[in-house]
């Protein structure tokens, strides 16, 4: 039995695979304790889950774009929420007495905290943003400025020196909730990296949704484009909706927005607030995302092309990915226009090299052996 | 007045971003590749093409973006590539 101390942020998608990891690990008779906020991760760890509490405060609002919005992550999040978070962490140290410490990449107090009290850690790369340090490459500037938030934050925490090494990345291991394609280049990854794939866990279903809807006599597209503000969001949606108003008579369109988002939805559009994603996965045959690494993996697992508009963070290199697979295409957010988007959803539907592309890089995530081949890793780090 | 260069680089922008003539005349000095355009990594690359394509070798906005610190890539303007090329070419 290990006891294994997991540090995650307040973000859905950060924490979903960490919770499938938690659950491996308990189902396998370890102790798991997680430092964060109760009211965040209660639903999404579940009653039984043993939370030491760390408040949740707020942070001012990220930028949505661009490098402003890494600029806004770190400066406005990531170094924050360490300053915020380190004591709590500390204190759950203390309480729980942890063998290995399990933290996101972004959540550096937990690697600040290791370190200060010698403990094993392994880090967890729930996205692909800084798995491959894309800046390191193209803009080392970029890059160079994330390393001085680290140790500034390092240094806040009363540390010594500058960090021994990149807080990102634990030199003890790095478990990444990708595989294939979507690792990105095998030569910019950390050595000590394991791919697992994703850590799909399963969702309450959503009695609501009208699945007798689905027509059986035409295709189905999906469109979900993640949390967005809606002043971003409104016109990408308005193309999408002009690209589909033709197509009645071969397709039926889910579209996960906001209510009133489409002025007049077509009868062969169905705008919903949320839907019951995992579920409707076998139902279609075509995805239009933003490139979230959740929703294109549980796409490609059940081998349903995509077409990815990325707007920011990892979601340009996932969009990226997914076109060098032949899983889909990619198109810009801001400039493709109705027709350009009408005509990459009808190459996905008519050309079926693109679904079996993506069926063979699910395949590659699957491989991965997601939350459970992650816990046998964990506790060989144990037995280290 | 944009420069003959800025114009250059407005169209090419146009170009590597699909846009229609519309788009482009909403496009001047001060307009930022990432702060207003959000540009992609992608766009830049080809952009960077172009304009080596256009200018010449010694053009080569890959390795001037890659030594341009945070801030100055958040406000890297028209009139800054311009600039750039201007000197490079």
């Amino acid at each position: 039995m290990t006891r294994f101390l997991f540090v995650s942020l307040p973000l859905t998608g950060h924490v979903n695979p960490m919770a499938a990891l938690a659950a491996a690990l308990l189902r396998r008779g370890h102790e798991v304790l997680w430092a964060g906020s109760e009211s965040f991760l209660r639903p999404i760890v579940g009653p039984q889950a043993r939370i030491h509490p760390i408040p949740l405060r707020a942070h001012r609002g990220q930028a949505e774009r661009g490098l402003d919005a890494t600029r806004s992550r770190w400066e406005g999040y990531i170094v924050p929420h360490a300053r915020t978070t380190r004591k709590g962490i500390e204190a759950a140290i203390a309480e729980f007495a942890p063998d290995v410490m399990v933290v996101d990449q972004h959540a550096i107090a937990g690697a600040i905290a290791a370190h200060a009290h010698g403990l094993h850690w392994v880090s967890v790369a729930p996205t692909t943003m800084e798995l491959t340090r894309p800046f390191r490459r193209g803009l080392p500037r970029v890059e160079a400025w994330i390393a001085g938030q680290m140790a500034a934050a390092w240094s806040a925490a009363g540390r010594p020196g500058e960090p021994p090494h990149d807080l990102r990345f634990s030199p003890h291991g790095v478990i990444a909730f990708t595989a294939g394609a979507l690792a990105g280049d095998p030569e910019h990854l950390p050595s000590n990296v394991d791919l697992v794939g994703p850590s799909l866990a399963g969702r309450a279903p959503d009695p609501d949704f009208p699945f007798d809807w689905l027509d059986p006599g035409r295709r189905h597209v999906l469109v979900t484009m993640g949390t967005l503000s809606m002043d971003i969001a409104k016109d990408f949606y308005q193309r999408v909706d002009e690209a589909l108003a033709p197509l009645g008579d071969r397709l039926q369109a889910i579209v996960i927005a906001p209510d009133r988002t489409l002025a007049e939805p077509a009868g062969h559009v169905l705008v919903r607030r949320r839907a019951p994603v995992l579920d409707l996965m076998p139902h279609l045959d075509a995805v239009v995302s933003h490139g979230g690494l959740n929703t294109v993996s549980e796409a490609l697992v059940h081998g349903v092309p995509l077409i990815v508009a990325p707007i920011k963070g990892d979601q340009a290199l996932n969009a990226e990915a997914v076109r060098r697979a032949g899983a889909g295409l990619r198109v810009s957010f801001d400039h493709v226009r109705p027709d350009g988007l009408r005509a990459g959803l009808l190459r996905l539907l008519d050309d079926p090299a693109y679904a079996a592309a993506a069926r063979a890089e699910g395949d590659r995530l699957l491989a991965g052996g997601g939350a459970e081949a992650a816990a046998l890793i964990l506790e060989a780090h144990h037995n280290d | 007045m944009p420069t003959p260069t800025q114009s250059v680089v407005a169209e090419l922008l146009r170009e590597v971003t699909g846009e229609n003539a519309e788009w482009l005349a909403g496009l001047g000095p001060a307009t930022r590749l990432d702060g207003d355009l959000f540009l992609d990594s992608l766009e830049v690359a080809a952009l960077g093409e172009r304009l080596a394509a256009r200018f010449g070798p010694a053009v080569d906005l890959a390795g001037f973006v890659a030594g341009l610190e945070l801030e100055a890539l958040l406000q890297l303007s028209i009139a800054d590539v311009a600039s750039y090329v201007d000197g490079a070419g």
